[in-house]
């Protein structure tokens, strides 16, 4: 240890006298420093072990004596059994589960320096399993699941991951074997140490897997990626590890000895084997086609939109089959449209009788990764979201999403309904029945515009005109054109309200990417697509249980448009 | 109770087949009678032993070949009478469960066939087990009691009204009866497991592949689904408990009926499946429909179309009092089990080449 027994009891004595102990309490030094390893800037770490029932706080004391930082935890008999017992439950169920932490936390205790109360220590250790078993066993789990992530991304084309997860798996397997020899502390960093170590005991073993793994760790980050012509794309795998895009000898190499590395550490069940890696469909993973665009909802939560390329991708997994068979049926850019459907959790993937490859490793968080959200403006048109590169999050809640839709849909016919009004009303010099009819045209194009914009609920008609000027996403011009269109239907120039209203809709048509909305009344075909676009959204809507704008907008959509009181249902 | 002979008609059918293997498995001799399918294969695809008549008994399934549509089940008198002695039930699940075919076929199989199945039961004074269907209703609305039949309804299809009139020969009939009504039957509870891919999933097959895209219908129609398993076992248990269930009519069905809304839901969680609309049947136009796709609606989707409206409700208080078990598997979850046991083996997920390969599972000639 760097610090001498004598010391440590000074030091305990000193840190005891600054913070509350309980009566009676053992106190172990634990970590870097009691397992031998550690430097002039480590922590000192005491555990107190109360002989009571109670819940401490898992939060350390930090006191600082003799210049050196000094956490204090306290822990009571009962605590540390509890751990313990998860721990062993962990164990029965498969390790994938086992929080780092958790592990952790019994592996200091048992790995701790006694200094007071031998006999509280002993009891907070007991514990049924071997604790080299334990961690030996944890770490495989995570070195095969990193080694099956490295095989998969490598499928996928994505190299420079690949051969990232392949060094960490080949760390996590030899941190298992160091734990199956005795060399149990959790904490990567110190691996070289528990190596030397090891040696200095005089396995040959150990010397040999550590150049091994250091020869690798050498080797490892340069050599695809430098293989690799600068202008050359990466392509993914075809059928075998030849024609990677890396070239079969510059590709398949380093996988493969990272593979036999990770095996010789006694860690199985993750050969370089492409075929073994499956595609799998992923819990709360929803597809919804609005117009000829997919929409992929996570979790009722967040919505993707694909890209024209990436929404084909997506139509060719095929649940259960390796995904290099599915790559080599599917069009061109599938990888990467893959391989970011899984890092955002889209879909799973799967190896061979082996269930999911997690994405996520002991110290990280488990859950899929989000893209931050697309930065186009507006957000959605009648065609749904706007498709901004391979996948892009649409920022909005996937409810909202579905509400606004409806209601642009919405906000679209009625334009088409009030302009006929309009036009029925000047026809037949009724100025009252244009004015009302011109007003409504109006707010909805002033509807459409700010659901396009992802404003849902929208604001009552009385407001609506005044709140498109608080909206940055709105061109000041716009806005100025919906005021003075307002304006104008408050007076008497009624010969001019047709022309502006039509300018302001070709503009705001213009915005939303709508202009190609085809006249809803003007032919039974044009009615038909009109439909087809809302009743995508009324479908989307209704697995979001979503608002629907007004509920004739639900009786329209749902009834294709039939017109109660009119005969023949036109 | 065990060692009763037991005839099952239709015993080469999905619910017939089950049934009889359990039968014999319960340590019943059954007498199998079959149409032109001489194997008996289990729902999960094990083909059932048989021994010939002669050396039936208990826990043994013999096969005879014979057509229900015909006097004495279209046997020779001595055969007949192999059969008919001795029996203590009969299990009458000989039926067509195809939907689009003539009128003539289905009282053929479904009404005479029960007709002569009946005189047989009175015969011989033989408990009769009459199985029929849940839609035997029509398009009623609402509750729908174990114990009502004939209520004025409408039928959607001419399975259903053939089905409605072989009850009527069966309650006619001074036999002791009882009448099992399943719903629509599909894969087992657990793993979604079914050996024929007929109705809807045939349906679920064109919606899928996006051959058709547009229905008339409702989100909040129901389709009641019931486990075949469950089916198989409420009959079993029928034969069992005869003298509890002699005289009563029980419905077999799913523990909650399934929206519309639930299967869309459901088919959006595959991304290879293409998932369709439901339109308002007032205004459902199948001419406007792009030429491929009316196809496949006047020929396939026609013959269903009625289930894609219904909102019938079906009361199982007979069932609940006298089932081994009770299907527990509902909404999103069950579709999900029976669809993801339709794509590990193919049926879905896979294009079909046209409009005669559908043809041919929905069991329809071209």
């Amino acid at each position: 240890m760097i610090i001498d027994r004598a010391e440590l009891t000074s030091l305990l004595t000193e840190t005891l006298d600054l913070v509350d102990a309980p009566p009676g309490c053992g106190a172990v030094l634990e970590g870097s420093i009691a397992e031998g390893f550690g430097n002039s800037a480590s922590d000192v770490d005491f555990l107190l072990l109360a002989d009571d029932d109670h819940d401490h706080p898992t939060m350390p004391t930090i006191v600082f004596v003799r210049g050196r930082r000094v956490e204090v935890r306290t822990r009571s008999l009962r605590q540390v059994r509890a751990q313990a017992d998860a721990v062993c439950a962990h164990v029965a169920a498969g390790f994938g589960a086992l929080p780092a932490a958790l592990l952790d936390r019994c592996q200091r205790l048992r790995g701790a320096v006694v200094l007071r109360g031998e006999d509280v220590v002993r009891r907070a250790r007991e514990w049924p399993l071997s604790l080299p078993e334990v961690v030996a066993g944890w770490y495989a789990h995570h070195s095969r699941q990193a080694m099956r992530h490295a095989v998969a991304s490598h499928v996928l084309g994505e190299e420079h991951e690949a051969l990232a997860w392949a060094g960490i798996a080949a760390r996590h397997a030899a941190k298992s074997w160091v734990a199956a020899r005795g060399e149990t502390y959790l904490e990567p960093k110190w691996l070289d140490q528990q190596f030397d170590r090891l040696a200095a005991g005089g396995d040959a073993e150990a010397i040999r897997l550590r150049e091994r793994l250091a020869g690798l760790r050498g080797g490892q980050a340069g050599d695809a990626e430098s293989a690799r012509p600068p202008d050359e794309p990466v392509r993914p795998y075809d059928g075998g590890w030849a024609g990677t895009g890396l070239g079969e000898a510059e590709s398949a190499q380093p996988l493969d000895e990272h593979a036999a590395l990770v095996a010789d550490f006694g860690v199985d069940g993750c050969a370089a084997d492409p075929e073994q890696v499956l595609l799998g469909l992923r819990a709360g993973v929803t597809t919804w086609p609005i117009g000829d665009r997919l929409h992929v909802v996570r979790d009722r939560a967040d919505v993707f939109v694909l890209d024209a390329p990436a929404g084909r991708a997506w139509r060719s997994i095929a649940p259960g089959r390796p995904v290099g068979e599915v790559l080599r049926r599917a069009p061109g850019p599938a990888a990467s449209a893959l391989a970011e459907f899984h890092r955002i959790g889209l879909v799973e993937l799967l190896w061979r009788d082996g269930g999911p490859i997690a994405s996520a490793q002991p110290w990280a968080p488990a859950e899929p990764v989000t893209p931050p959200p697309s930065t186009r403006m507006p957000v959605l048109g009648l065609a749904g979201a706007a498709a901004d590169g391979h996948v892009a999050l649409v920022p909005l809640p996937a409810k909202r999403f579905a509400a606004a839709g409806m209601a642009q849909v919405w906000s679209h016919i009625m334009i088409e309904n009030a302009r006929e009004d309009l036009s029925g009303a000047l026809d037949g010099g009724q100025r009252e029945v244009a004015r009302t009819s011109g007003l409504r045209l109006l707010h909805h194009a002033c509807r459409a515009l700010l659901s396009a914009c992802g404003m849902s609920p929208l604001p009552p008609d009385a407001a609506i005109v005044a709140r498109l000027g608080a909206l940055t996403a709105v061109p000041a011009e716009l806005t100025a054109q919906a005021a003075a269109v307002e304006r104008e239907l408050a007076g008497d120039e009624w010969e001019l309200w047709a022309e502006r209203l039509d300018k302001l809709v070709a503009g705001v048509r213009d915005l939303v990417r709508a202009e190609v909305f085809p006249a809803s009344f003007d032919s039974a075909a044009a009615w038909e697509a009109t439909l087809r676009i809302g009743h995508d959204w009324i479908r989307l809507g209704a697995y979001l249980d979503a608002d629907f704008p007004i509920e004739e907008a639900r009786d329209l959509l749902t009834s294709g448009g039939a017109q109660p009181h009119r005969r023949g249902g036109g | 109770m065990s060692g009763l002979r037991v005839l099952v008609t239709g015993a080469a059918g999905l619910v017939g087949a089950e049934v009889t293997a359990r039968l014999a498995n319960e340590g019943h001799t059954v007498l199998a009678l079959v149409h032109t399918r001489p194997e008996i294969v289990r729902n999960d695809g094990r083909v059932v032993r048989t021994v010939p008549i002669g050396r039936s008994g208990p826990g043994l399934v013999s096969c005879v070949a014979g057509d229900v549509t015909k006097p004495m089940l279209g046997l020779a008198t001595e055969r007949y009478e192999d059969l008919a002695t001795g029996l203590d039930r009969i299990v009458h699940a000989a039926a067509t469960t195809d939907f689009g075919r003539r009128w003539e076929t289905y009282e053929s199989l479904n009404v005479d066939g029960t007709r002569n199945v009946v005189r047989l039961a009175a015969e011989r004074a033989v408990p009769l087990v009459h199985v029929s269907t849940a839609y035997v209703c029509g398009e009623r609305t609402g509750r729908v009691l174990e114990d009502e039949l004939d209520v004025g309804q409408r039928f959607g299809t001419g399975y259903e009204r053939s089905k409605f009139l072989a009850e009527q020969e069966v309650r006619a009939a001074a036999v002791p009866a009882v009448v099992v009504r399943p719903s629509m039957i599909v894969g087992t509870q657990e793993s979604g497991v079914i050996r024929d891919f007929k109705n809807m999933y045939v349906v679920l097959k064109l919606f899928t592949q996006g051959r058709v895209r547009s229905v008339p219908g409702y989100y909040d129609a129901l389709l009641d689904l019931v486990p075949v398993d469950y089916v198989a076992a409420l009959i079993c248990q029928v034969v069992n408990r005869f003298d509890e269930a002699r005289g009563r009519t029980f419905h077999a069905v799913g523990a909650a009926p399934h929206t519309l809304l639930d299967v869309s839901n459901a088919l959006a969680e595959y991304p290879m499946f293409e998932v369709p609309h439901y339109v308002s049947p007032s205004a459902f136009d199948a001419g406007a429909l792009p030429p491929d796709e009316r196809v496949y609606y006047r020929r396939i989707i026609a013959m269903y179309e009625s289930f894609f409206r219904r909102r019938a409700r079906f009361d199982d208080t007979n069932a609940a009092r006298l089932a081994p078990w009770r299907p527990a598997a509902t909404g999103v979850d069950y579709l999900r089990t029976l669809l993801d046991h339709c794509v590990r083996v193919g049926y879905l997920g896979r294009p079909e080449p046209g409009i005669g390969d559908v043809l041919r599972l929905a069991g329809r000639p071209r």
